[in-house]
C-alpha cells in the first residue's frame, strides 16, 4: 500500500509523480499555506517525513515548497473515521516551521520572481523531493 | 596518520606560457586550463581571468573556491573518487600553494551564489579577497540540465586545482606543518591526562545545490563514520554544494578546515584530539534520526570527554544540529556547537531555526542579514546580471553606477558556520 502523501504548490513536483504518488497539489497555494495545510493534516494524523523546511532556501526566499508526509491507516476513508492519533513531534516541527517562516515574512516578503528564477526554485525543490524519496 | 603540509607562499600570479611557480609566483597558462576545462562536453566556454588582492574586481556568481594542492608522496592523490583514483589519502606529504585559489564561476541558476570584492568595504569581510585567484568563468551547453551543469562546474574547478597544484610538486616549501592523528586506542595512550576531544563535521546532503562528496561518494547516502582529520587536508571532502553563499562551506574550507587546524594546535597541550565523526543533513526524518543515533554511538565508543560540532547551511540543519547535541550530551559528552546566525536584521529573533536545552555553548560566526554597501568596481569577472536574485539581494540592490546595496549573506563565506571568516559575534 502506498502510504507516502506528497503535499506541494510546485508544478513540476507533481507532474513528476502524480501517476505513481499521492500528491495534494495545492496550485495556488503560497509557501506559508503549503505548510498551514501540512498542519491540519498533522492534526488528523499524519506524521512529517520530510523537514518541512528542508533546503536552506530561506522561506521568504523561495515560493515552492514540497514535503513528504505518511498518511495513517484510515486516511481518506470516510466509512471509518478514528480518532486520529496525533505525532507530537511531527506537530512541533510543523509549528517551529511555521512560526519561523511568519518570522521572515515579516522581515521581508517573497520578491515577485522573474518566471527563469521561479523555474529553478521549482526545479531546486524538485531535486531535494527526488533526493529524499529516492 | 601523519601528514606534512608544505605551504609554498604565493605572493602573485601572472599568466605564462607554462603553468609553474617560480619564486613564489604562481603562472597560468590560460590556455592549457581552459583546454582541460572543455574537454567536458557539458561546457562550451570556459575563461581565466586573474584577479589580485587590492584590485578594483568584483566575481560573481562564485560557485567553487578551492585551493591548489598535490600529493606530493603517500598514497593517494588529490580529490579522490573525484579527480584521482579513489584511494585512501591523509598520509605522506601534500604542497598546497598557500594563498592562491581557483575560483569558478558563472550562473548555475539565478539566485544561488555570491559575491567577493577584491577590495574596499565588502572586502573585509571575505578571506578570498587576500589572495591571488585564479578565476574559471564556465558556460553550459545550451538546454543543459540543471543537475549537469552543476555537476561539470564542481569537476572543472577541482580538475584545474588539481593542474595548477601539481605546479607545487617539486617546489620547496616555505613552511613545512605536521599533523599526526594515531589509531584511536594509541592516540588516548599518547595523551592519557588530556580531555579526548573530538569533531563532528556536518555536512550540507540535502539534492541539487546542496551536496558535498566524501572519497566521490554522495554524502546523503552515507552514514556517520569516522576519519582521521589529515584526509580532509588532501581533499577527501569536496563542495558540491551552493546554498546561501555567506554559509557555504567551499572546497577550500574543507582542505582548511579551522576547527580541525584550531584543534592540532592544542593537541597535546591542553586536550587530545583523536579524531573526526562525519555526518550528513539529510531531508527525511528518519535519515536525521539514523544519522544522531549514529553520531552519539561513534562518539561514545571513542570515549570522547568533548566534541565540537560544525553545520552547514540554516534552516533545517539546524534540526540536525539540535538532534546532533542532544543525543551527544545524553551520552555525558560536552558539546560546544559553531555556527552563524540569522536573528534579522536588528539581530532580534532567534537566530536559528530550532533548539534544544543541551544548547548551552554555542559560538557565533555572525549574523548574515545585515545590510551592508558595496561601491562599484573598475572589473567585473563573471557578471552582475543576478545581484537581485542572489540569495541577500532584492530589488533596488544592483545601482546603476555598479554599486551594490544588499545583506551580508550575498557575501561568499561571510558568516560560514565553521569560523573560517573575519566576524565574530560576544555577549556584554
Amino acid at each position: 500500500m502506498n502510504k507516502m502523501l506528497i503535499v506541494t504548490n510546485n508544478n513540476k513536483v507533481y507532474e513528476k509523480h502524480k501517476e505513481n504518488r499521492d500528491v495534494l497539489f495545492l496550485e495556488k497555494a503560497t509557501h506559508l499555506e503549503v505548510l498551514e495545510k501540512t498542519r491540519d493534516l498533522v492534526h488528523k494524523g499524519v506524521r512529517l517525513l520530510s523537514h518541512p523546511i528542508a533546503g536552506s532556501l530561506k522561506p521568504n526566499q523561495t515560493p515552492y515548497r514540497s514535503i513528504l508526509l505518511e498518511k495513517p491507516a484510515h486516511y481518506g476513508d470516510s466509512e471509518n473515521q478514528m480518532i486520529p492519533i496525533l505525532d507530537i513531534e511531527s506537530l512541533r516541527l510543523i509549528e517551529n516551521s511555521i512560526e519561523l517562516t511568519k518570522r521572515i515574512l515579516a522581515v521581508k516578503s517573497i520578491p515577485q520572481w522573474p518566471s527563469k528564477i521561479e523555474e529553478d526554485f521549482k526545479t531546486v525543490d524538485l531535486s531535494i523531493i527526488d533526493n529524499a524519496i529516492n | 596518520m601523519k601528514l606534512e603540509l608544505g605551504k609554498i607562499k604565493i605572493k602573485d600570479v601572472q599568466f605564462g606560457d607554462v603553468t609553474k611557480v617560480e619564486g613564489n609566483v604562481l603562472y597560468v597558462n590560460a590556455k592549457e586550463i581552459e583546454t582541460l576545462v572543455l574537454e567536458d562536453e557539458r561546457l562550451i566556454s570556459a575563461k581565466v581571468e586573474l584577479a589580485k588582492p587590492g584590485e578594483s574586481v568584483r566575481i560573481a556568481p562564485v560557485k567553487d573556491v578551492i585551493e591548489p594542492r598535490v600529493k606530493v608522496s603517500g598514497n593517494g592523490g588529490i580529490f579522490p573518487g573525484v579527480i584521482s583514483k579513489v584511494q585512501e589519502v591523509g598520509n605522506g606529504r601534500t604542497h598546497a600553494l598557500v594563498g592562491a585559489n581557483v575560483i569558478t564561476c558563472g550562473k548555475i541558476v539565478g539566485f544561488q551564489e555570491g559575491i567577493i570584492d577584491m577590495s574596499g568595504p565588502a572586502a573585509k569581510y571575505c578571506p578570498f579577497c587576500s589572495t591571488y585567484n585564479v578565476c574559471i568563468v564556465i558556460e553550459p551547453a545550451e538546454g543543459l540540465d540543471t543537475h549537469d551543469y552543476e555537476a561539470a562546474g564542481r569537476l572543472a574547478g577541482l580538475k584545474a586545482a588539481a593542474r595548477i597544484g601539481e605546479a607545487g610538486r617539486n617546489i620547496t616549501p616555505d613552511e613545512v606543518m605536521s599533523y599526526e592523528t594515531k589509531p584511536l586506542q594509541e592516540q588516548i595512550k599518547q595523551y592519557p591526562n588530556l580531555p579526548k576531544v573530538g569533531y563532528i563535521h556536518m555536512l550540507q546532503s540535502q539534492g541539487l545545490l546542496h551536496d558535498t562528496y566524501y572519497y566521490g561518494v554522495d554524502a546523503k547516502v552515507m552514514l556517520p563514520t569516522v576519519m582521521y582529520p589529515t584526509e580532509m587536508m588532501d581533499g577527501a571532502i569536496v563542495s558540491g554544494n551552493c546554498v546561501a553563499p555567506c554559509d557555504k562551506v567551499t572546497t577550500f574550507h574543507h582542505l582548511n578546515n579551522p576547527v580541525v587546524e584550531e584543534l592540532y594546535k592544542r593537541h597535546g597541550k591542553d586536550l587530545n584530539f583523536v579524531g573526526v565523526i562525519l555526518t550528513n543533513e539529510n531531508v527525511f526524518l528518519a535519515d536525521k534520526e539514523r544519522s544522531s543515533d549514529m553520531v552519539a554511538k561513534l562518539a561514545e565508543y571513542m570515549g570522547l570527554d568533548g566534541v565540537l560540532i560544525t553545520e552547514e547551511g540554516y534552516g533545517n540543519p539546524d534540526t540536525d544540529l539540535m538532534m546532533n547535541c542532544k543525543k551527544v550530551s545524553q551520552k555525558g559528552i560536552k558539546v560546544v556547537l559553531i555556527t552563524d546566525e540569522f536573528p534579522g536584521r536588528d539581530g532580534k529573533s532567534q537566530s536559528l531555526a530550532d533548539a534544544v536545552d543541551e544548547a548551552d555553548a554555542l559560538v557565533s560566526c555572525g549574523n548574515g542579514n545585515v545590510i551592508i554597501n558595496f561601491p562599484p568596481m573598475d572589473r567585473v569577472i563573471g557578471t552582475l546580471d543576478y545581484v537581485e536574485t542572489m540569495i541577500g539581494g532584492y530589488e533596488g540592490s544592483l545601482k546603476p553606477d555598479g554599486s551594490i546595496e544588499a545583506e551580508l549573506q550575498i557575501i561568499i563565506a561571510s558568516t560560514i558556520a565553521n569560523g573560517y571568516n573575519c566576524l565574530a559575534a560576544r555577549g556584554y
